[in-house]
């Protein structure tokens, strides 16, 4: 009786079934929010369907981002002052590899992303081929970004990340990762707004790093970053380099 | 005296009485104060005599005083600018690892709960949080 207890109060015991694969019982999601108690309920619902860990950082949103986490079977960190979603990832990362995350994977709280692209993610990882591995939109066949971001925003992004991280990736600034062991625990942002998805690639390249990219399905509700974030990241990454 | 030397000695003079009521205040030293006492000396000495500067100029091979004076400013601006930008960035990553460091010690673990009979943690509940 007692070891029947036992076995039930060992989280996640028992590997999901995602697809035609299991979810790896220490493969973390790692979820930055910021003002999406709308959206983020649906996101955890599924998450939690599939037995998957789950960490949400809420960079302290003014909405109740963190009350609606809290009726799901997750973890919530929240952020005394908002730090950027750079920041709220390297905290989410810092848990997991306090929790012995084998695997973390770095989602969205907007429900952009698709569970069903995590198995192509995170294979390669589990099958030691690379420690890092990229979602990219565009090697998509479906790709639903808008003609005019890819050419004016997209197109320029790639070839600035091949010049500064010797990178050439077909998506520059794809959220949807996954991160081996090592990548996590090598892994220390210093970029605590939108230019740490370069500074990941920095990490890659410096420390050389096996990475791969996979075609991921992104359902976009919103325009996203737009041309001015993007300067705001350049800036960013332009005062950052002269120190 | 032109003017511009008027107005200029005019905010030099109210340069030196800021710096001089730190001293009185008791904010600042006069050790502390002395080197922009000086600065600003220098500064009132040029404006009255701006034929100073062209003697250093001549010797150094530059055309005017005016054009050393504006060198050597900038040169100290951008010392002064990378002084700020790089504490500046200390600052800023002194202050993530604080507000990660209270986040990361009030989590709330709901990931442990294994069957629906348990009641999960609220805010209010957990003896592990700051109370709003």
């Amino acid at each position: 009786m007692i070891r029947v207890v036992l076995i039930t109060l060992e989280y996640n015991r028992f590997p999901a079934i995602l697809g035609d694969m299991e979810l790896p019982k220490n493969t973390w999601f790692v979820i930055a929010a910021y003002n999406e108690a709308a959206r983020i309920g649906a996101v955890l619902a599924e998450l939690v369907a599939i037995e998957a860990n789950v960490v949400v950082i809420d960079d302290c949103s003014a909405d109740n981002t963190s009350e609606v986490c809290l009726n799901y079977k997750c973890a919530v960190i929240r952020h005394p002052i908002n730090l950027g979603q750079g920041a709220a990832l390297q905290t989410g990362m810092d848990f997991a590899r306090s929790k012995g995350a084998s695997i973390v994977i770095h989602f969205d709280a907007d429900g952009q992303m698709q569970l069903k692209d995590v198995p192509a993610l995170i294979d390669p990882i589990l099958n030691n081929e690379v420690q890092v591995v990229l979602g990219s939109r565009y090697l998509h066949v479906n790709n639903q970004v808008p003609w005019s971001k890819r050419w004016f925003i997209h197109f320029p992004a790639v070839y600035l990340q091949w010049f500064l991280t010797g990178l050439k990736l077909s998506d520059a600034h794809c959220g949807f990762r996954a991160l081996s062991r090592e990548a996590v625990e090598i892994c220390q942002l210093r970029q605590n707004r939108m230019a740490h998805a370069t500074e990941i690639l920095e990490l890659i390249s410096n420390n050389h790093l096996t990475y791969q990219e996979v075609p991921v399905d992104i359902r976009y509700n919103q325009y996203g970053q737009g041309f001015r974030k993007g300067l705001i990241v350049l800036k960013d990454l332009f005062f950052s380099k002269l120190t | 005296m032109s003017i511009a030397q008027i107005i200029l000695l005019i905010l030099v003079a109210y340069s030196i009485i800021l710096v001089v009521r730190r001293v009185v205040k008791k904010q600042s030293s006069i050790r502390e104060i002395l080197i922009w006492i000086i600065f600003w000396l220098v500064g009132a000495i040029l404006i009255i005599k701006p034929d100073f500067s062209q003697r250093f100029a001549s010797m150094l091979g530059i055309g005017r005083g005016v054009d050393l004076i504006i060198y050597i400013a900038i040169i100290l601006s951008f010392m002064m600018q990378y002084e700020l930008l790089t504490r500046q960035q200390n600052l800023e990553q002194l202050l993530t690892k604080l507000a990660r460091e209270i986040a990361l010690s009030n989590v709330i673990d709901n990931t442990k709960n294994t069957d629906g009979s348990k009641p999960l943690d609220t805010l209010g509940a957990s003896s592990n949080n700051i109370k709003k």
